[in-house]
């Protein structure tokens, strides 16, 4: 089972003077189960592309299909609904997107909307917020209002995690959370993903999806550039580099150092494999000046 | 120079029904000409010590002063808001006009300039961030680094004389992030405007003469960038983020000490080990 792009193309404002080519013959698999990447500048299509992914937006040209549904032809008209409860997909700010009286209210909204019982409603929105870890019996009756920035943001989330989706997008998710926040944040992400949860992470931190993708995608003008696993596609840092995205700031180190004649790997992402690399090279050196 | 006397501010928390020391004791002097990070989590009192600074807040005890007068006169308000102007986070919610020049034109307009004095406020202004070719778009056509460098303009033109920046790059993306940040350089460095930049960013603060890290209202930490960044498990016990340059060379450094320990940038790094 998984999310299928195939050569899909989307123009904005089709025929008019200011048609746009937001997506040019996009062809992407998610595989179930899996952690996917997606990075490139504002304005590379990235938004574009995901909202694709639970048809909201339909392609120009091209298919979508969602575990083998195909989201444009006529048979899936009535199913979109199901699709959707598939596919969740959490916006930038989705914290913009709270509206109830209360938190327990807000996450409920999409569960009372399926015409689910009260008592699978609560069952939901408590298995929501425990992925969370948001305290169910302390926060049920607050406003979301009245929460801190990265908590309301975390009660949005958790009313798309209540409709139980098998694929969870996610549109910067840290974008404007301060470092603690941004940090617990991308933790939670990868515990759902643990547990089973497909997740797509669209992000502007090279150095975010070096740590937690499995495989990443580049996009730049409607296209995608390059792909595969973090390791892979950041050793291509000249195109990296053009595309104007960049690579993580220790990979930047590495070539750098490399270019200076320290003979070390460029293809390492962790803190501490790069400091052991970089401690092996200096000794090697040394060793090499003796003879 | 602005100075703070001691300065402690306590808010009622209505959801709670308790009152909250958001600024504990806080004495500190920021000269003319100086670029200030201050850095800490959320909560830890950063932004109610810049509201502090123009008299959007007022000391619950102690004083704070602006080049000698005391906020808390409120004869000279105007004076003390002309003199210290301040940039939020969200571009969006400063913008007030629709058309770039116009927006900048907000504040002198107010301050009821001669209307030649208003424009030549205004191109200067939209020169120093680099906006002058945008001055007749609608501001909501533009970046959001581009909006944020409009919200500058906008302050600039009242030609203060210290910038208080609250977290204005934590909505923008990185390449929003670079040219709010060089605009700040500049101003600090070409203009002369003395900048406290209010962030969570460490790759902004490392920019700064002096670091100032706060938690629970209270400043735990100041000194240079090198100074500070040399406390890593302190800042990283505080849920800072430490920049990735600082963090590796604090790992070298404990294993081979003849790499030094404050490290904070890439070329820092390779002059190091390639000199």
């Amino acid at each position: 089972m998984s999310l299928e792009v195939k050569h899909v193309f989307y123009t904005y404002q089709e025929g008019s003077p200011t048609e746009s080519h937001a997506l040019q013959d996009i062809c992407l698999t998610v595989n179930e189960g899996e952690f996917l990447g997606i990075v490139g500048h504002t304005g590379s299509g990235k938004s574009t592309l995901i909202q694709h992914l639970n048809g909201l937006l339909k392609p120009s040209r091209g298919d979508v299909l969602v575990d083998g549904l195909n989201i444009n032809q006529k048979e899936a008209k009535g199913k979109l609904k199901e699709l959707r409860m598939k596919v969740g997909i959490v916006f930038q700010y989705p914290e913009y997107q709270l509206f109830e009286e209360t938190v327990e209210q807000d996450i409920a909204f999409g569960p009372r909307n399926l015409g689910l019982n009260d008592t699978e409603i609560r069952q939901r929105v408590q298995d929501a917020m425990a992925l969370l870890k948001l305290d169910y019996a302390s926060l049920r009756k607050q406003s979301p209002f009245d929460l801190s920035g990265g908590q309301k943001r975390k009660v949005a989330i958790a009313g798309v995690l209540a409709m139980q989706p098998k694929y969870l997008v996610l549109d910067e998710p840290t974008a404007g959370l301060d470092p603690k926040g941004r940090e617990e944040f991308l933790e939670e992400i990868a515990t759902l993903h643990r547990k089973g949860m497909t997740i797509v992470m669209v992000s502007h931190s090279m150095d975010d999806v070096a740590r937690y993708a499995q495989r990443m995608v580049v996009l730049d003008h409607g296209q995608i550039r390059l792909q595969g696993t973090p390791r892979e596609v950041f050793s291509n840092h000249a195109e990296l580099e053009a595309i104007g995205v960049g690579v993580p700031t220790l990979t930047k180190l590495l070539l750098e150092l490399k270019a200076k004649g320290l003979n070390v790997r460029t293809d390492l992402i962790e803190l501490h494999e790069i400091k052991d690399e970089i401690l092996r090279a200096l000794s090697e050196r040394e060793e090499m000046a003796k003879c | 120079m602005i100075k703070l006397n001691h300065l402690t501010h306590i808010f009622y928390k209505e959801s709670t029904k308790q009152e909250v020391k958001a600024l504990d004791d806080v004495s500190l002097e920021i000269h003319e000409g100086e670029h200030i990070a201050v850095l800490g989590h959320n909560g830890c009192g950063k932004s109610t010590l810049a509201k502090h600074l123009n008299a959007l807040l007022l000391p619950t005890e102690g004083t704070v002063e602006v080049d000698a007068v005391d906020t808390a006169s409120e004869a000279d308000l105007w004076t003390i808001r002309q003199t210290v102007g301040m940039v939020f986070q969200n571009p969006d919610n400063q913008l007030v006009a629709t058309t770039v020049e116009e927006d900048v034109a907000f504040g002198p307009e107010n301050m009821g300039m001669e209307p030649s004095i208003i424009r030549k406020r205004v191109d200067e202004a939209l020169e120093a961030v680099g906006m002058q070719e945008y001055k007749d778009k609608g501001p909501h056509l533009l970046s959001g680094g581009q909006k944020q460098r409009v919200a500058i303009a906008g302050i600039i033109a009242m030609r203060p004389k210290y910038i208080v920046f609250d977290e204005p790059t934590a909505m923008l993306d990185p390449l929003g992030r670079r040219e709010v940040m060089e605009t700040m350089q500049r101003l600090n460095k070409e203009e002369g405007i003395t900048i406290i930049n209010i962030t969570h960013f460490m790759e902004e603060a490392v920019l700064a003469d002096r670091v100032i890290v706060m938690e629970h209202g209270r400043i735990v930490l100041s000194g240079t960038p090198k100074e500070v960044f040399t406390h890593v498990d302190l800042l990283k016990r505080m849920q800072l983020d430490v920049p990735p340059v600082v963090e590796l060379a604090a790992l070298l450094h404990k294993e081979n000490k003849q790499i030094a320990a404050d490290l904070m940038t890439i070329e820092e790094m390779v002059k190091e080990l390639c000199p």
